[in-house]
């Protein structure tokens, strides 16, 4: 065998230049073979035979050859992934370590990223949940809503059932078109009655929607028509609730309205249309008649797309449609159909004040990034001495950046998921406070696209905020840090440029989130002294939904309602009860034409809001009157029809007359004479005006839903058990439901108002803490690196209040710059506020004065310390230390 | 030599190769022409399919290699037993002789084979 000799030395460091290892392989194999050969050599074969012998003896050298190199090549490669992964470690546990060793700082730093970050993250998923989210049916951009569109200026009405079957014979554009009502229905029969939001739907519901249920089936079209549209699906909540996600649901039969309805299915747990809260489905069935009369019924509808079809189309067909139903019926003259998008309906509304939100949100976290940043910048001054000495002792300029990025990357990673953290909190803290009309508030959630977008920030924090501290790191070179080692270190005025630019920034977006904040917050108390014209102080609404199976005939539900009012009436505690169909400010409107005794229905005919209530119902709000008398009992079912007007009606129609005894109608009804005039109410909202309002009597035009309002001598709420009661105690199956205080029905109109000005409220504050903040910090300093200028002027004669005015000065000269940004800014981007406000401009003096004040007094606030601390300096303890 | 040639069983190439490191350190081209003294060339192995087995006894951590200067200042690779090695051998050639045995004394027994 042969001896082995080491290599000589030359040979061995040479390889740490270069490993070849396609050469190694190659060499080693012609070693072998150089070998072989010459044993063949040896035995008596020529050169070249004993080359062809050799190759024989091995087999297949070019073969084996690659086999080693893939083979040497696949070790290489992960020898050097394991020894990167492992530099990584080091590095990373050493950043720990060196964030460990500055808990403040590293407390600081975290807790800002995290208060951003989890902001951030929380108002995008807000903004994902109601207005990116696709809606959860099959191909949801294909689905549009469909509604009247009345060529007077009454803009949009609900879809009569005669014009949607013919919409649906008619058009060349949908694949279908389903029709919506809501209704009520009482469950009973097991255990305490209970009311449930339905909804009455046409078969087409299921297959325009693309949606199918998770046990048994839909409707089918034949189930349409009256006998057999006894059949009801149920929705996923309402089958765990109620009948405890029992398998067997399917074939069960359940007495909804009294009346025996078959569970036929139950649909998957996150399908909830039309409304949030819907229990169940129901076939719709028109009534017998209503197809006749054009314009009856109310009802919503939606329709799916044909492929290929794009809503230009959708809208000229449609246009074509009612161009020649208004040719066929007079009744259709001035109807045409209006459609949008399903998303853009639901959310179009909403979308303007959760983007404004989202960018008040960013701000602020581009506030926090700034502080972060001068954290950064001030811990790397303070170890400048220390990089100084690392770069004399040989570290190169890449290996000092490697190192300080190995420290933010933990930063970045405890502040990130910390961050996701408080956006979970925050998320799950925040829903029961949404305003209750915000669409879609069920699909909020931290969901796959905004961990995605919560990467995506994260990562440009990262940029922003390590860009500058890094490369100043890295410039850090030798002889400037040694020379200043000598003289005692002192802050580069670069450096400090930079530091004082990012407080003025801070200071300047933060002015702008207070001025915006502050507007919302005028614009709130305005709305909320507007005068609603009634009163709702003490005053309780229950509602009462009469079902037709168990109360078939008019009469009969008006005699249960009569009986409630009076038996209501006798209660302890209750000042007056009333009935009305649609609470003010509840959210329910009923517009129509008003017509006039001697005109005809015209463009011109006012357009009011309609209301069915009882006599006392204007005492029970104190609606004042202002002329004639109320509903009597001689108003009843079989008596002329009679109306109440209001006085914004009275004013337009008859200004300075009485308009006692004179006679409109509205669109279909009977003639109705006018026997009195009301104070004007704001039903659809505190900020809105209001169309004029008509109410009729309860007796004569009937309502089987009405909301009943109760004036207590006291706590309104006090009373909800004993008026319970007592409904029991006239029909023990009758529930009653939204139990509400009429105060609480008036502050949830507000709901939307009141969200968007607490969260930009939130923001501005945050904001203005984490300015104050990055004030104090760059101002403290400032100071602690001029301690010994001040001590030389204290020794040279300085007064206190001279030093402190030195430090306040230059704080003030940063707020200065500061404000100045933040106006021109403020001025610029209130305009997106426009749409949110009520009773203020957008640019309110008033409100850029008052968040001006506020930050002042802040900033101010921020400089005092330190600046006490200046003027308290030891002149000789100062001139003292190096 | 003329007579039967046999291919090698799989895997105990391996266990072949670590038995011939048992002296000290060899060569590649030295291992081959042991295997083929030691086994009066009953056995067939190409010299090529010693290299895939020397790498992967190396990735296994039974043997180790170096480059260095053979008798004829020529470059090559050397390999030499680890303790891990060393101990595999032993367990794994008792095993095999234990299995090698048993098969002999089967095929030997009555009735014999003609």
């Amino acid at each position: 065998m042969d001896g082995k000799r080491p290599e000589p030395a030359w040979r061995r460091y040479s390889r740490f230049l270069r490993t070849d290892i396609a050469r190694d392989v190659d060499e080693e194999l012609a070693f072998h073979l150089e070998m072989s050969a010459r044993d063949f050599e040896a035995r008596g074969m020529t050169r070249a035979d004993a080359r062809r012998a050799a190759e024989k003896r091995f087999g297949d050298p070019g073969r084996v050859a690659g086999w080693l190199r893939r083979h040497d090549h696949a070790q290489e490669r992960a020898r050097r992934a394991r020894e990167t992964m492992s530099t990584i470690g080091q590095n990373l546990r050493a950043g720990v370590r060196g964030l460990l060793r500055q808990p403040t700082f590293t407390a600081a730093a975290v807790l800002t990223l995290a208060l951003g970050i989890g902001g951030t993250t929380a108002m995008f998923s807000v903004v994902y949940g109601v207005v990116l989210r696709p809606l959860p049916f099959g191909e949801p951009e294909r689905l549009v809503r469909l509604w009247t569109a009345w060529q007077t200026s009454l803009g949009r009405g609900a879809v009569s059932s005669a014009n949607a079957v013919d919409w649906r014979a008619q058009n060349r554009v949908f694949e279908d078109i389903a029709l919506i009502r809501n209704g009520n229905y009482s469950l009973t029969g097991l255990g305490e009655p209970e009311r449930l939001n339905g909804a009455r739907v046409w078969a087409s519901f299921f297959s325009v929607l693309r949606v199918s249920p998770q046990l048994g089936r839909p409707f089918t079209e034949a189930e349409e028509h009256t006998g057999r549209e006894n059949v009801v699906v149920l929705s996923h909540a309402l089958w765990v609730r109620r009948f405890g996600a029992d398998p067997s649901i399917v074939g069960r039969t359940i007495r909804l309205n009294s009346v025996p309805t078959t569970v036929i299915g139950v649909m998957k747990p996150d399908f909830r249309y039309p409304t949030k809260d819907v229990d169940l489905w129901v076939p719709l069935v028109i009534p017998p008649g209503e197809l006749e009369l054009r314009t009856a019924g109310s009802y919503s509808a939606v329709a799916r797309l044909k492929p290929g079809v794009t809503l230009a189309q959708a809208h000229d067909d449609m246009r074509r449609v009612s161009a020649d139903l208004a040719q066929t019926y007079r009744d259709n003259a001035r109807i045409g159909v209006g459609l949008a998008p399903l998303l853009d309906d639901m959310v179009g509304g909403v979308r303007r004040p959760l983007y404004v939100l989202l960018g008040a949100v960013g701000a602020m976290l581009l506030i926090g990034c700034a502080n972060l940043t001068n954290l950064l910048l001030a811990r790397g001054v303070g170890r400048r001495r220390e990089l100084a000495v690392r770069t004399a002792l040989g570290a190169s300029r890449s290996r000092l950046i490697e190192q300080s990025i190995s420290e933010l990357v933990p930063l970045l990673a405890f502040g990130g998921v910390l961050g996701l953290l408080v956006a979970t909190w925050v998320v799950r803290a925040l829903i029961p406070l949404l305003p209750a009309d915000l669409p879609r508030a069920e699909s909020i959630a931290i969901s796959l696209p905004v961990l995605g977008f919560t990467t995506v920030v994260v990562a440009l924090v990262a940029i922003l905020v390590t860009i500058w501290p890094a490369v100043d790191a890295a410039k850090s070179s030798v002889s400037v840090g040694l020379v200043e080692l000598s003289r005692g270190a002192t802050s580069g005025p670069r450096r400090a440029r930079v530091r004082d630019a990012l407080v003025i920034g801070q200071i300047a977006v933060t002015l702008m989130l207070l001025v915006g904040a502050t507007i919302l917050m005028r614009s709130f108390v305005a709305v909320r002294q507007v005068s609603p014209g009634f009163n709702p102080e003490n005053v309780l609404s229950a509602h009462v939904a009469i079902p037709e199976s168990k109360y078939p005939l008019d009469a009969d539900v008006i005699a249960f309602q009569t009986r409630i009012l009076d038996r209501l009436q006798t209660l302890p505690g209750v000042v007056a009860v009333g009935m009305v169909n649609r609470l003010p400010l509840g959210g329910g409107n009923q517009t129509g034409g008003l017509q006039i005794d001697g005109t005809k229905l015209s463009a011109e005919s006012p357009t009011i809001q309609t209301r069915s209530v009882s006599a006392d119902y204007f005492r029970a709000l104190e609606i004042p009157f202002k002329e004639g008398r109320s509903f009597a009992s001689s108003d009843g079912p079989g008596a002329p029809d009679v109306a109440i007007i209001d006085a914004e009606l009275a004013g337009r129609l008859w200004p300075g007359l009485s308009p006692i005894g004179r006679r409109v109608r509205a669109s279909d009804g009977p003639w109705s004479t006018i026997i009195g005039v009301v104070g004007h109410v704001r039903h659809s909202g505190l900020a809105d005006e209001s169309d004029p309002q008509v109410y009729w009597n309860y007796a004569q035009r009937v309502q089987d839903r009405m909301a009943l309002v109760v004036k207590t001598r006291g706590e309104p709420a006090a009373l909800t058990q004993s008026i319970a009661a007592a409904i029991r105690e006239l029909d023990p199956e009758q529930p009653i439901y939204d139990v509400r205080t009429l105060a609480a029905v008036v502050d949830r109109s507000l709901g939307q108002r009141w969200f968007q000005m607490m969260l930009l409220g939130v923001f501005a504050t945050i904001s203005l803490l984490l300015a104050s903040i990055g004030t104090y910090g760059v101002i403290a300093f400032g100071v602690g690196q001029r301690l010994r200028e001040f001590g030389v002027r204290i020794a040279l004669g300085a007064r206190r209040p001279d030093v402190i005015g030195m430090v306040l000065k230059r704080g003030g000269m940063l707020f200065a710059l500061g404000a100045a940004a933040g106006l021109i800014l403020a001025l610029v981007t209130v305009r997106v506020l426009s749409t949110l406000v009520y009773g203020v401009t957008p640019r309110d003096t008033a409100s850029f004065v008052a968040a001006t004040l506020v930050l002042f007094a802040v900033s101010m606030a921020a400089c005092y310390v330190p600046a006490r601390r200046a003027a308290r300096v030891d002149p000789s303890v100062a001139l003292r230390s190096e | 030599m003329g007579g039967d040639r046999f291919d090698l069983l799989q895997g105990t190439l391996g266990l072949v190769v670590l038995k011939s490191l048992l002296g000290g350190e060899l060569h590649g081209y030295a291992i081959a022409r042991w295997v083929q003294a030691t086994t009066s060339d009953v056995l067939e192995v190409e010299d090529g399919s010693l290299y895939p087995a020397l790498r992967r006894l190396e990735d296994r951590g039974l043997i180790t290699a170096q480059w260095g200067l053979s008798e004829n200042n020529r470059r090559a690779r050397y390999y030499e037993l680890t303790p891990a090695g060393r101990r595999y051998l032993e367990s794994e050639a008792a095993r095999w002789l234990a299995y090698a045995g048993a098969v002999t004394q089967v095929l030997r027994a009555a009735p014999s084979l003609a």
